[in-house]
This record gives C-alpha cells, structure tokens and sequence, in this order.
C-alpha cells in the first residue's frame, strides 16, 4: 500500500525497525525502504505527501537504559534508531544524502501521559500497542503484525491482518 | 460451608463456564437477498505463516507485502 500511496499515511506501531536500504544490518523487512523510495519520489514531483508514525518512547523490555550490559531493551533502541534516524544510513540520514530535509515529509511521535499520585505530579510512558497503518484515509491495514522482522518475515512469529479497501462513495 | 453446599457451588461454577455447543454462534453464508446492509468495501486477510506453524508448505509474508504494494495480493469483493 506504501506505493500507491497518494499524500498520507499514518501508522501507529509498537516498533520501527525496519531496513532503510542499508547492507550493514541483519534486519531483512524494507518497509523503512518503501517508504524513504515513496518519499523521494514525491520529491522529485513537488507533491505533498506527509508520513506520520507513532510508536511508544521506549520499547517495552525489562532493563535499564543507561546499564552498559547488553540487555534486550538496548539491543532494540538501536536496531530502531538504525532504522529512523541515528547513524549515517538510517531513514533520515539517507533522505539527508538525497538533498531532502526528512521532517518536511515524515515524522515520529511518541506520547507520554501526566496525573497525580499522593499530591506529587507524575508521568508515564503511553506504550503504544496498536498495529496499523492508514493510507490517503481510503486504505487501512491492521492486525497483530508489528513492524519488524519477528512479524514480518513470515517464518517467525504467526500473525494475522486484514486489510480494506473503501469504494467510491455514491453521490 | 457443608461438603454438599461446596459440590452445589461447584457445578454451578463449571455450569457458567462451560458453554453448550448449541449456544456458539454460527457463520452463515448469505445469499444477496439476505443481505441488508451492502457496503461499498474491499478487503482481505492476510497473514504470516510457516511451514514449522501452520504445516503449509511455503512460507507465507502477506501481510509485509501489502504494506509494500497493494499490487502483491488479490481484493476479493465483499
């Protein structure tokens, strides 16, 4: 659906790692890749075209994030920051390369949440858990496939999606 | 609690739980006349699967591919 895609897509995400187009990584899924190419190309036209993704601050893995040990949590930050914007062939970098601002054409959030608790303020992650993306508001693909190898490649992790198609509506 | 009135609670908690196979409901094929209310959506299911899952025989990626291009599957008409 990233192809034919016309100006918009959303996507809400537990994760984003994916391949950008980049040789040095273990990671085989290129739907980062889809979407720098859909990127460029609207480029290159002088269209509009805007990719919003909205995945949680921090995957959900046990661990603290500056513990110098190996720990699954970092092991996941990097494989994600390989494939948004961190080292010189992520998703931004090579938009970058290609003489393209990323910002002006996709952006990531993540969401945090306040309250409070015993009269002190406090605040929380939002871990998104959703799985869907959402093209030109026409299209939409959800399920339990998360973006990343594990759901993807289809001889890993068994997941199951639907996707819909809106017809024209009648005047 | 007496021996019985445990027994009685018993089986009435099995009873909540266990459904009969008469009370699931059913899918049923309609004709067109059936149907009242027609959309105007397509759609499909995908999915990922494997041989060492499913027992298929080849490896199936369909949901990475419609992400990538609505040209990697087939609509079917619903």
């Amino acid at each position: 659906m990233i192809r034919e895609s016309e100006h918009f897509i959303y996507i809400e995400n537990q994760f984003f790692i994916s391949n950008p187009g980049r040789e040095d990584t273990i990671v085989k899924n290129r739907i980062a890749m889809e979407i720098k190419n859909r990127i460029i190309k609207a480029h290159h036209k002088g269209t509009r075209f805007m990719v919003i993704v909205v995945i949680p601050l921090l995957p959900g893995f046990s661990g603290d994030i500056t513990n110098q040990a190996k720990t699954v949590l970092r092991a996941q930050v990097r494989y994600q920051q390989q494939s948004i914007a961190k080292d010189k062939f992520s998703l931004f970098s090579q938009l970058k390369t290609e003489g393209i601002l990323a910002e002006d054409y996709i952006r990531f959030y993540a969401l945090r949440n306040h309250g409070v608790l015993n009269d002190k303020p406090v605040q929380e992650i939002i871990y998104v858990h959703s799985k869907f993306m959402i093209v030109d508001d026409r299209r939409f693909i959800i399920g339990s496939s998360n973006i990343n190898d594990r759901s993807m490649l289809g001889d890993r992790d068994s997941e199951i999606g639907i996707v819909v198609e809106e017809g024209m509506f009648k005047a | 609690m007496t021996e019985e009135q445990k027994q009685i609670q018993k089986e009435e908690e099995n009873e909540s739980i266990g459904l009969e196979k008469d009370d699931l409901p059913l899918f049923n094929v309609l004709n067109n006349q059936q149907m009242t209310h027609v959309g105007t959506c397509t759609c499909q299911i995908v999915r990922s699967s494997s041989n060492w899952s499913t027992g298929i025989s080849d490896t199936e990626n369909s949901i990475y591919q419609a992400y990538i291009s609505k040209q990697n599957y087939k609509f079917d008409k619903v």
